[in-house]
C-alpha cells in the first residue's frame, strides 16, 4: 500500500434536504481526529448550521442534488491542492489515510457488484463516487464535458457515477478495504461505513 | 397517412437507424432511441397538442397581433422539434418556425422526425444555445415558445421577457414536478407561474393534469 499523504482540503456537498448541517458537522468532527490541519469546506445552497467554511453553489448553472458534485471539478471551484470528498452518509470509524492516493481522479469500486451482469444500455456501473480524491484544477475537463450537453446527460444518466464511466472519463479506483457497505457487508474491517442507498440517520449521542 | 402516423413512422425509422448503427459503431448512442421514444410519447404529444391548439387560436385572432402578421416563431430548447411539427398542423399560414437547441443531435433527429409531414417546410433546426440565439436577435420573432421553463434559471427567463419586443407573444410552459433532479425552476400552481412571468397582459393560461405532474401554460405579452 502506498505511503499516505494528507489532503489539503476535505470537501462535502450538501444540496436539498436529504442531509442536514448536522451530518456535515458530525463528519467534520470525525475526520478532524485524523486530519486536524486540513481545510474543511461544504459546497451548499443552504449554509445555515454548517460549522465549516461554506462555498455557495454556483448560481449558473443551477444544479440539484448529486449533480452538484461535478462542480467540484470546475476551474471556478475555489480550492487549491489535494482534495478529498466524502458523501454525507459516510461514518468514519478509523483513519482511512493508508487507502488514499492522489493520482488523477480516484473513486471507489463497488466490491459487491463484481459478479453482477450489467447490460451496456442500462448504464449501470461498478464504481461509486462516495469517496473521491483529485488535485484541484486537474479534472476540469469533467465539468467542461458535462457542461457541453448537461440537459442530455442529466436525462441519460441517473447520477454522476454513470456519467463518469459511460462518457469515458478517466479514473482510478481505491484498493478494496476502504469502505464497508452497510447494505452489502464486506469481509474486511473497513475504516469507513457507507450507507449508500440506505437511510442514514445520525446516531443519538448519550446525554 | 395522418401527421401523427407519419411522426410515429419517422420515430420508428430513427430508432431502427440507431439500433442498426449500434451493431457496427461502438460510439452509437443507444439512449438516443429511448430519448426519441420519450419525446414522442403520449404525454409529450398531449402537452404539445395542448399548446398548439391554444396558441394557434390566439394567433388566428388579429386582436392579439399588435405588430401585424406573425412571420417568425422561435422555439427555445426545442428538443426534437415536436412542438414545431404540431404547431404547423394547427396554423393556416406559412410561418417560419426556428427550433433552437444546444444538443447537436436534436437537429439531426428533428429533421428525421418531420420528414414527409405535411406543412413542415420552414420548420428549421438550429444547434445553438437558445438564449444566445435569442439575445442576438431579440426583435426577429413575433412569438417565443418555451415548453421547458423548468429547466431554465429564473434569471434567464426574466432576461428573455425584459429583452423581447413588448408586442412579442410568449407561450411558456412549466410544471410542479419538483422531484426531478434536472428541474431547477418549478412552481406549485398556475398562479405562481403566471405571477413569475410578470406579463403586461395574459391572453390565456391553463393547467394540464398529467399522470406525473401538473403542467402550466401561459400565453401573453
Amino acid at each position: 500500500m502506498a505511503e499516505s499523504i494528507n489532503p489539503d482540503n476535505i470537501i462535502f456537498v450538501k444540496h436539498g434536504d436529504k442531509y442536514s448541517a448536522e451530518h456535515v458537522n458530525r463528519l467534520r468532527d470525525k475526520l478532524k481526529e485524523f486530519y486536524p490541519m486540513t481545510q474543511y469546506f461544504c459546497y451548499t445552497e443552504d449554509p445555515i448550521g454548517v460549522e465549516i467554511e461554506t462555498i455557495p453553489c454556483f448560481k449558473k448553472p443551477s444544479l440539484r442534488f448529486w449533480w452538484n458534485k461535478l462542480a467540484m471539478f470546475s476551474a471556478d471551484f475555489p480550492v487549491k491542492g489535494k482534495c478529498l470528498f466524502f458523501d454525507l452518509d459516510m461514518d468514519i470509524k478509523e483513519d482511512p489515510s493508508s487507502f488514499l492516493k492522489w493520482d488523477g481522479l480516484t473513486i471507489l469500486k463497488d466490491y459487491w457488484k463484481d459478479d453482477l451482469y450489467m447490460a451496456p444500455h442500462a448504464y449501470d456501473v461498478h464504481i461509486n463516487s462516495s469517496v473521491i480524491t483529485w488535485t484541484a484544477g486537474e479534472q476540469k475537463h469533467i465539468w467542461d464535458h458535462f457542461m457541453s450537453n448537461k440537459d442530455y446527460f442529466m436525462r441519460k444518466y441517473k447520477g454522476i457515477d454513470r456519467f463518469l464511466v459511460h462518457e469515458g472519463l478517466e479514473f482510478n479506483t481505491f484498493e478494496h478495504g476502504l469502505v464497508n457497505s452497510v447494505a452489502n457487508p464486506s469481509e474486511w474491517k473497513a475504516p469507513i461505513d457507507m450507507y449508500n442507498g440506505l437511510k442514514y440517520d445520525l446516531q443519538r449521542t448519550a446525554i | 397517412m395522418t401527421y401523427k402516423e407519419q411522426l410515429y413512422k419517422n420515430a420508428l425509422d430513427s430508432i431502427e437507424q440507431i439500433y442498426k448503427n449500434s451493431q457496427y459503431d461502438p460510439n452509437e448512442d443507444l439512449y438516443r432511441s429511448y430519448d426519441i421514444i420519450n419525446a414522442t410519447n403520449s404525454a409529450q404529444l398531449e402537452s404539445k397538442e395542448w399548446l398548439a391548439e391554444n396558441l394557434s387560436s390566439i394567433l388566428k385572432n388579429k386582436e392579439y397581433l399588435r405588430d401585424g402578421e406573425v412571420r417568425d416563431v422561435l422555439i427555445m430548447g426545442a428538443w426534437y422539434g415536436i412542438t414545431g411539427i404540431l404547431l404547423k398542423q394547427h396554423l393556416d399560414k406559412e410561418y417560419n418556425i426556428w427550433n433552437v437547441d444546444f444538443d447537436p443531435c436534436c437537429e439531426k433527429y428533428g429533421q428525421l422526425l418531420q420528414r414527409d409531414i405535411k406543412g413542415c417546410n420552414n420548420n428549421t433546426f438550429i444547434t445553438e444555445d437558445a438564449l444566445e440565439y435569442f439575445f442576438d436577435r431579440t426583435n426577429a420573432f413575433q412569438v417565443l415558445i418555451n415548453t421547458s421553463c423548468e429547466h431554465m434559471e429564473q434569471e434567464d427567463i426574466d432576461l428573455i421577457l425584459a429583452s423581447k419586443n413588448p408586442n412579442t407573444i410568449i407561450c411558456f410552459q412549466s410544471n410542479n414536478f419538483h422531484s426531478q433532479a434536472e428541474h431547477i425552476t418549478t412552481f406549485n400552481n398556475l398562479k405562481e407561474f403566471e405571477q413569475s412571468l410578470k406579463l403586461v397582459k395574459v391572453y390565456w393560461s391553463g393547467t394540464l393534469k398529467t399522470s406525473s405532474c401538473e403542467r402550466y401554460m401561459v400565453i401573453g405579452i
